[in-house]
Parts: structure tokens; C-alpha cells; sequence
């Protein structure tokens, strides 16, 4: 198997502590695990696959701020029984393709969670006439 | 494999060495599942309760026809089967890490269970299985008197060993084998679909 191409997204990896980092913080980091993810790119859209077994749709936050594309879940009731299967999950991509924000859409369901992000049109492929 | 064909530097022979063995590697863990091996399985979660045992594990995308729960004394076993993830034709995988293939695992439970009493349900992609311990309690049993052809009133019958569930506690136990597995119909949950999900900023 070739070496993922990284041209049109990388992953970040997580922050390190900061200074002034609080309890819960801490205790996300600690008990938050990286989801595993399948990710494959078209011509018109890059679509992101993770397993997130637990999360229920309330407790998802998708964000894309800048070029970062950021997935977190909290799983209800992980923490309060202690519990050694993970809290949440958290992972976050830096973009390098242009995407059409508004049409960015996501679903949830047995525990996998799929973002779909159309490009956007300067980035597909552009059949030029000829004369 | 690098396929500049350069590596005539020093730095590009070592460049091209991580590659290898990194491509190598993911050639060996990318083996097993499509062997079929059985490999590490899931994470999972053994709870003790006061009255019983809960099992949970991870099964993102599995269907409850494709998990087996069985106990047998102590021990009980979960096996399942994911499918690979096959991409549109045509498609350019970016990242590959989602498992498949085929999951057994074993766990030795630290008290007898009732058989007859385990339930399991998938919920958001976690099996759970919970196993009752045999309840001590009687079982009330309705005799019905064949000439009056009216039920009498129940008589509390308490049994030698407390094996029996007591019928009025648990969900209706499946007569058969210990490896019928009732599963629970919990609420469905809805499938989240959603236009520009979550924040989006900048």
C-alpha cells in the first residue's frame, strides 16, 4: 500500500498541555481518544468516514474554522462510571483544498460519523472548450 | 514505495528507508483482518453490578446479525464481523484506518449469570450485553383449576437452588439454548442528518 497522500489534508495532532490547563482539560485529554477514520477524495467532494461509537448526535461538534476541520464527541454517562473505554472522541485535519462551507453536511449513525465537504468549484476540475 | 527514483543524496536513502518500513508495516496490520485472523479485537468494557455483569463493546457499523453472544458456565464469548469499507470507483483514499474482518473474544465472568436472562442491544454503534446473576427470589406461578376453568390465585413457589429468574423482575427469558440472544428494542435512534453541521467560522 502507497503512503497516504497528504496533499490535500493532513492530520494536526493534538495540542500539548498549556500552562494553565484546567481539570477538564486535562481529563479530555487523558480519557479522549482519536477516532479511526476512512477518507477519500473525488473530484467534487473529500468525504470523512470516523468511528465514534457512543456519541449521540447532541453531543457532536463539528467545526471548520480557517483550514481545520475539527470532530469531537462527548459519550454520555463515560465519565461518571469511570469507565476505561474512552470519554469522547476528538481529531482534527488541516484542510488544503477549498471547500463550499455552506454545503458541508454530516450524519451520525451506529456510531460512525461521515462529514462530507463539497469542494469548492475553483478546485474541480474545469474542462476547457476548444476552439 | 518512493517512486521519485531519486535517492542518490544521503538524505533521500533515508528518507526512502522510512517510507519502505513504514509501508511495510502498514502492509503487515493492513494482512490480518482480510486473512481473516482475528485480530486484536475492539476495545470493550467488563462492569460488575450489584445484581449482575455488563458488557460493553465497541462495534461501529456492525449489525446485530453479524454478533454472536454465548455463555457457557462463565464464559461468555462475542464474536463479530465487520465488513471492509469499499470507497466509490474511482475514489482517492486519503486515509485508511478503519478495521474490518472477523472479532472473537472471550471473558471469564467472576460470578455465575443466568442464561436465560441475558439481553443485549446495539446502540450507537456499542454492544452491550448485560447478565443477570441467578436472582434468589421465588417465582410466582399461576395454577389454573381445570374444572373452574378460572385461574386460581398464584402460589409463591420458591425453588431449591434460586436458579430461576423471578418473572415478574426480568424481561420474558427465551426457553432453548444459552445462545439465543434477546436482544432489547430500545428507542430508534434517529439517524442525524443535517445540512452545515456544527459551527463553522472564519
Amino acid at each position: 500500500m502507497d503512503r497516504m497522500p497528504s496533499d490535500e489534508l493532513r492530520d494536526t495532532p493534538g495540542p500539548g498541555p498549556p500552562a494553565s490547563e484546567d481539570r477538564e482539560a486535562r481529563a479530555r485529554r487523558r480519557h479522549y481518544a482519536r477516532p479511526a477514520v476512512d477518507i477519500y477524495s473525488t473530484e467534487s467532494e473529500m468525504v470523512v468516514l470516523a468511528d465514534m461509537p457512543g456519541v449521540r448526535k447532541a453531543d457532536l461538534e463539528i467545526t471548520v474554522e480557517r483550514d481545520e476541520l475539527a470532530i469531537e464527541g462527548k459519550i454520555a454517562g463515560r465519565r461518571e462510571a469511570e469507565s476505561a473505554l474512552p470519554w469522547g472522541y476528538h481529531r482534527r485535519f488541516k484542510l488544503r483544498t477549498a471547500f463550499d462551507r455552506e454545503r458541508i453536511n454530516a450524519s451520525l449513525r451506529e456510531g460512525i460519523l461521515r462529514v462530507t465537504l463539497p469542494k469548492a468549484a475553483t478546485e474541480q476540475p474545469r474542462k476547457i472548450a476548444v476552439d | 514505495m518512493n517512486e521519485s527514483g531519486s535517492g542518490a543524496s544521503g538524505r533521500g536513502a533515508l528518507a526512502e528507508l522510512k517510507e519502505a518500513v513504514s509501508s511495510l508495516f502498514e502492509q503487515v496490520v493492513g494482512l490480518a483482518p482480510d486473512l481473516g485472523l482475528g485480530r486484536e479485537f475492539p476495545r470493550h468494557e467488563l462492569r460488575v453490578e450489584d445484581d449482575g455483569f455488563r458488557v460493553l463493546v465497541e462495534s461501529p457499523g456492525i449489525g446485530r446479525e453479524d454478533v454472536d453472544v454465548s455463555v457457557s458456565g462463565r464464559t461468555l464469548t462475542i464474536s463479530s464481523r465487520r465488513e471492509r469499507f469499499e470507497p466509490p470507483a474511482g475514489a482517492r483514499m486519503l486515509r485508511s484506518e478503519r478495521p474490518s474482518g472477523k472479532y472473537e473474544l472471550t471473558l471469564q465472568l467472576p460470578a455465575d449469570v443466568d442464561p436465560l436472562a441475558i439481553v443485549a442491544r446495539m446502540q450507537e454503534g456499542v454492544l452491550e450485553v448485560r447478565l443477570p446473576k441467578p436472582s434468589a427470589r421465588g417465582r410466582s406461578v399461576r395454577v389454573e383449576d381445570a374444572e373452574a376453568g378460572a385461574a386460581q390465585p398464584a402460589v409463591e413457589q420458591r425453588p431449591a437452588t434460586g436458579a430461576t429468574p423471578a418473572a415478574e423482575e426480568e424481561p420474558p427469558a427465551e426457553e432453548g439454548p444459552a445462545q439465543q440472544m434477546p436482544w432489547e428494542e430500545g428507542p430508534e435512534t434517529p439517524t442525524a442528518e443535517g445540512e452545515g453541521g456544527g459551527t463553522q467560522n472564519g
